[in-house]
């Protein structure tokens, strides 16, 4: 009856493992101090030994029967994507551009429900308002819905 | 007396206008967005807290506390009309309040909910003032040694009383204390962890951590789900009328048992750290079960089965907030991010906060009352505007999520830097969901991790380096004692199975 354990499982312990001696490590380096005068290291040793140990226990640990489906890489990286882009884009473009990129692909990675064009429209419309209304104008975010690098660079006037 | 002039000063600062328009925001945008199936208190919470930047520290937490409570109730109107909860601790109330809506009782659902929700967290809010000052007064004499055991069995309990793999939940409890000591370093001006980032010297923001593990993985996971699981089941009810929502008298007769019982159960529960609604409404249930006469009725749309549960998650909700309050520890995630909240806002939680910030804790508690009531006039009549709401298609509602979570990371320091940091915790926290790291303990260990090492500096530092320092305090062998029995505990289960299917074979 003794299951085997998945293998993302096993592997994912393993990073627990690693990331535990990398604890000890940095600990050690950033110096663990005395006792009576504990160092900037001296915690994340601890916590390093104690993560290393239960990392090896987790590896003997059984599991339970996992019920999920196949991971959802699609919607992870574009999620990622829109979330970047919104990042990226909102200090060099402005607002609303960023708020436009990150609506379409967050829309996009939604790979079960279809949106339409005009729905897209009215979300991105009504986000860029209320965002625009709630943060910049109440909330006082140093935003711009577009920033003025963007129109010199429509006209070439860089 | 001293009660009551402290009443008297929690009155005048919760009735104030402006504590008065932010506990029926607060309370407002939680039963709104509470509502919406998959969007519970821990995403709603965390995306509104930068909306508090601004705001008088009081206020900002009150209307914190009014989204909380507000989306546990707004979470159970979805439980019970879509058979959707929006969190864990509803999906209790589903179990009989889904099949009442399918027999065409769905007002009397929405009635009980309501009230059992009111009575539990009232009779609560009881609770919070009688025993928070107290107990804080007994703390105010801990030192530091007590102090980092108090903060130790909060974590380990946080961990041990979850369900699924202690191990794991205990991994997920260091590495948010390793969280949390990325940054510099105050005693040694020794950048830690940071690798280089400038942005990292004043250590991770707390909006980051939390929006990234709740909110982006969870949205993510909702969009891998076949979509039998997302707004899948076309709402029945086309209208509920406000008669339909009055019970018969037999029938409230019925719910006072139930409604204190659960209240009871929940407000016990709720005050332990490291176990929250969610148990709460499990247990109120199974007890409701065990002593109704006609068990046979639960699942098939019990009015018991509706008022137990909900008034034992509500009530446990305001318990939550006795030791987050008295002690400084948080008992589950939702209220480790509003003590992250206080810390934002220049508040030292602990001990002394009752007794320094008087009229900061009064208001919070006579707030309680005040959205309570809001949540009760607010629900009865604004159920058929609930109902819309709630069955907004997910292609609008993850878009907008996802956009309240890139502003308001951005508006912790007006940084984009933050705005990756949260997307980085998107991914692990996907990563952990896959492989069933329950990701509630890193916020704990990242909220407490900073106060448990300063903490024991201190204490190494009064014992000159001798640990037995720990051993020294009757209160802190007894703390360490319990979490020792409760780390044994869990093994003690796993060995006695093990042997038995040992010998079975």
């Amino acid at each position: 009856m003794i299951r085997k354990n998945d293998l993302s499982e096993v592997l994912f312990a393993f990073v627990i493992i690693a990331f535990g001696l990398f604890l000890v490590y940095s600990g050690i380096d950033l110096s663990i101090g005395k006792m009576s005068r504990i160092g900037p290291g001296f915690l994340p040793l601890c916590l390093g030994v104690v993560i290393t140990g239960l990392g090896i226990g987790i590896l003997f640990e059984r599991q339970e029967e996992r019920n999920f489906g196949p991971p959802n890489l699609r919607g992870l990286i574009l999620i990622s994507l829109a979330i970047g882009a919104f990042a990226a884009l909102v200090e060099t473009t402005g607002l609303f551009p960023a708020t436009a990129a990150l609506v379409v692909l967050t829309a996009l990675a939604n790979n079960h429900e279809r949106i339409r064009p005009l729905t897209l429209i009215g979300t991105i419309a009504g986000l860029c308002i209320v965002g625009y209304l709630l943060f910049v104008v109440a909330l006082q975010l140093p935003f711009r819905p577009f920033s003025p690098a963007l129109f010199s660079w429509f006209t070439g006037t860089a | 007396m001293e009660l009551l002039s402290n009443l008297a000063l929690g009155m005048e600062t919760a009735f104030s206008y402006d504590a008065l328009l932010y506990c029926f925001i607060g309370v407002s945008i939680g039963t709104f967005v509470g509502a919406l199936p998959g969007i519970g208190p821990m995403v709603t919470i965390s995306v509104a807290l930068p909306l508090t930047f601004g705001l008088d520290p009081t206020v900002a937490l009150i209307m914190l506390a009014g989204i909380f409570y507000g989306a546990q109730y707004g979470g159970s109107i979805s439980s019970i009309l879509l058979n959707l909860p929006g969190t864990a601790s509803t999906a209790v109330t589903a179990l009989d309040g889904y099949p009442m809506t399918k027999n065409g009782r769905a007002g009397l659902a929405l009635f009980i909910n309501a009230v059992a929700s009111f009575c539990g967290s009232s009779l609560a809010v009881l609770l919070v003032m009688g025993f928070a000052p107290s107990i804080a007064d007994f703390a105010l004499g801990f030192n530091s040694t007590e102090y980092f055991s108090v903060m130790l069995l909060g974590l380990i309990a946080a961990c041990t009383m979850s369900n699924g793999s202690t191990l794991k939940a205990l991994v997920m409890v260091a590495f948010g204390l390793v969280l949390g000591i990325v940054g510099l370093d105050l005693n040694s001006g020794v950048p830690r962890f940071t690798f280089g980032f400038l942005g990292l010297t004043e250590g991770i923001s707390l909006i980051s951590v939390a929006m990234g593990l709740f909110g982006i993985a969870e949205i993510v996971s909702k969009m891998g789900e076949s979509k039998s699981g997302m707004g899948g089941p076309e709402p029945k009810i086309r209208h509920v009328s406000f008669r339909d929502m009055l019970p018969r008298r037999d029938e409230l007769s019925r719910l006072w048992g139930p409604i204190l019982r659960g209240t009871g159960i929940g407000s016990v529960i709720g005050s332990l750290p490291g176990s929250g609604p969610t148990v709460a409404a499990f247990m109120a249930y199974a007890m409701e079960k065990k002593v109704s006469r006609t068990p046979e009725k639960f699942g098939t749309g019990a009015l018991e089965g509706v008022a137990a549960p909900e008034a034992a998650n509500n009530a446990s909700v305001q318990a939550a907030f006795i030791p987050t309050l008295s002690l400084g520890i948080p008992g589950d995630v939702v209220m480790a991010i509003l003590l992250g909240a206080m810390i934002m806002h220049g508040i030292i939680p602990g001990p002394q906060f009752i007794s320094s910030q008087p009229a900061m804790f009064w208001g919070l508690i006579v707030s309680f009352w005040i959205g309570n009531v809001m949540l009760l006039i607010l629900n009865l009549p604004l159920i058929g505007l609930l109902v819309k709401i709630i069955t907004v298609p997910s292609r609008i509602l993850y878009p907008v999520v996802i956009f309240f979570i890139c502003i308001g990371s951005y508006s912790v320091a007006n940084n984009v830097f933050d705005v990756f940091v949260t997307l980085v915790f998107g991914l692990v926290g996907y990563v952990l969901m896959r492989l069933r790291y329950n990701a509630a303990p890193v916020l704990l260990g990242f909220i407490l991790g900073p106060m448990m090492e300063e903490n024991l500096r201190r204490s190494l530092v009064i014992s000159r380096g001798d640990l037995t320092v720990f051993l020294d305090r009757p209160v802190s062998v007894a703390l360490l004692l319990v979490c020792l029995l409760l780390l044994v505990m869990p093994l003690r289960k796993q060995l006695m199975k093990y042997c038995r299917s040992a010998m079975s074979r």
